[in-house]
């Protein structure tokens, strides 16, 4: 049975990508709803430090 | 099929900008509670629109320079610590000559232009350093840049002792505190304002001259120079652009060294506002000029940016400031918030790059 590799051809060289490319890569296979999620999640926390921080001032 | 589409290229442009519309939602709060608490507007007013352009010319200038390395997929640690040293540096260039602490007891005056020159020139030499590390030994930017953020900070101990400085002469706490108003041309004895009697530009702050002046230079630079063109090449494939002719060592020096200019006089312009420097001077300025070049459009991944962008990056991150000064937030609060402002940012731009692949 052949085993089931990603096509190297698809995926660009590690040794030409800056540090941030290769950390975007890590993330080439989370589905884009998560990643809305998570920015989702970023705003809300943004919304509660301010609420916070104006109660607690 | 056009509601598909519509509804497709809304969703790309609220993506594409969500940071600039938080932000503006926030400053459509931050007036709103100011007026309902106070009673009366205090935070649409000119003087403090004035506040926040003299707070962004220096922190635009530093994201200028840092955008260069930024589209060329590299990075500048140092940017803020070398702002700081270059604040130190101006500092002891321009000290009063009968104050007290005076630094430098033996140098002669010397008018702000000169000192300005010179800081520029020293914070140069670091940059050069920079980019040859980085373009003849490889050593990857984030750790080239660490490196001399480290050795900055270090020498910027050692030549002011760990002490505060201080007693600016007037000329240079004028770069800061002037407007155009303030402009004299002398003739012998006589005096003249030439912009004293406009009421328009009477008002504006020197500060926004040097932000406006380095702005249509980095602008004229990027789009309409061989530099420019070779910049977004590299960013944008660099062993393309070397096939294609372009010396990207000679192209990566160049850029560093204009990074470490544009932390010169940014720090010497901070220095000036301050009235002060001290090695604490500058830090954390890298982060804030990579932050506010990514909400502005200049990928961490190279090859994009332009210096529209890069001006409403430190718009929205500096509105964020003021905004949160205005709600009364405890300043460790507003950390909080600059640093999750950075997080949308990065993530915001990850989703632009899993979304093209």
């Amino acid at each position: 049975m052949e085993e089931n590799r990603p096509d190297g051809r698809e995926r660009p060289d590690k040794s030409q990508l800056n540090a941030f490319e290769n950390l975007y890569e890590n993330f080439r296979r989370v589905p884009l709803k998560y990643l809305d999620l998570f920015i989702g999640l970023c705003v809300a926390a943004l919304v509660i430090v301010i609420a916070v921080g104006i109660l607690n001032r | 099929m056009d509601k598909k589409l519509n509804a497709k290229s809304v969703t790309k442009a609220l993506s594409n900008n969500a940071i600039i519309i938080l932000i503006f939602l926030l400053a459509v709060f931050t007036a709103f509670w100011t007026w309902w608490s106070q009673g009366k507007n205090t935070f649409l007013t000119i003087d403090n629109f004035s506040n926040l352009v003299v707070n962004m010319s220096p922190r635009f200038i530093i994201a200028c320079g840092v955008s260069g390395c930024l589209i060329t997929k590299g990075t500048d640690l140092s940017a803020g610590r070398q702002a700081g040293l270059a604040a130190c540096l101006s500092a002891m260039l321009l000290q009063e000559l009968g104050y007290s602490a005076r630094m430098l007891t033996w140098l002669p005056d010397i008018p702000w232009p000169v000192a300005m020159l010179i800081v520029m020139a020293i914070m140069a030499v670091f940059g050069a350093v920079n980019g040859c590390v980085i373009a003849f030994l490889k050593v990857p930017p984030f750790i080239a840049t660490l490196g001399m953020q480290t050795i900055v900070y270090g020498l910027c101990s050692i030549i002011t002792g760990n002490q505060p400085m201080g007693g600016y002469k007037d000329s240079y706490r004028g770069v800061a505190s002037g407007r155009l108003k303030d402009f004299t041309i002398k003739f012998g004895s006589n005096e003249l304002k030439p912009f004293d009697p406009i009421p328009g530009l009477r008002e504006i702050p020197y500060l926004l001259i040097f932000a406006v002046i380095v702005g249509v230079f980095f602008w004229f630079l990027y789009n309409k120079t061989r530099h420019g063109k070779y910049m977004y090449a590299i960013g944008g494939n660099e062993s393309a652009a070397q096939v294609a002719g372009v010396n990207v060592a000679a192209t990566l020096i160049r850029i560093y060294i204009l990074a470490a200019v544009m932390y010169g006089l940014g720090g010497f312009l901070v220095g000036a506002k301050a009235g002060g420097a001290s090695t604490a001077t500058g830090f954390g300025y890298e982060l804030e000029a990579i932050a506010a070049c990514t909400i502005g459009g200049v990928s961490a991944n190279g090859g994009v940016g332009r210096v529209s962008g890069i001006l409403v990056g430190v718009l929205v991150f500096e509105a964020l400031k003021i905004c949160l000064q205005f709600l009364g937030v405890d300043p460790a609060y507003t950390f909080v918030a600059q640093g999750l402002v950075i997080i949308i940012a990065v993530a915001l731009d990850l989703r632009k790059y899993l979304a093209k692949k």
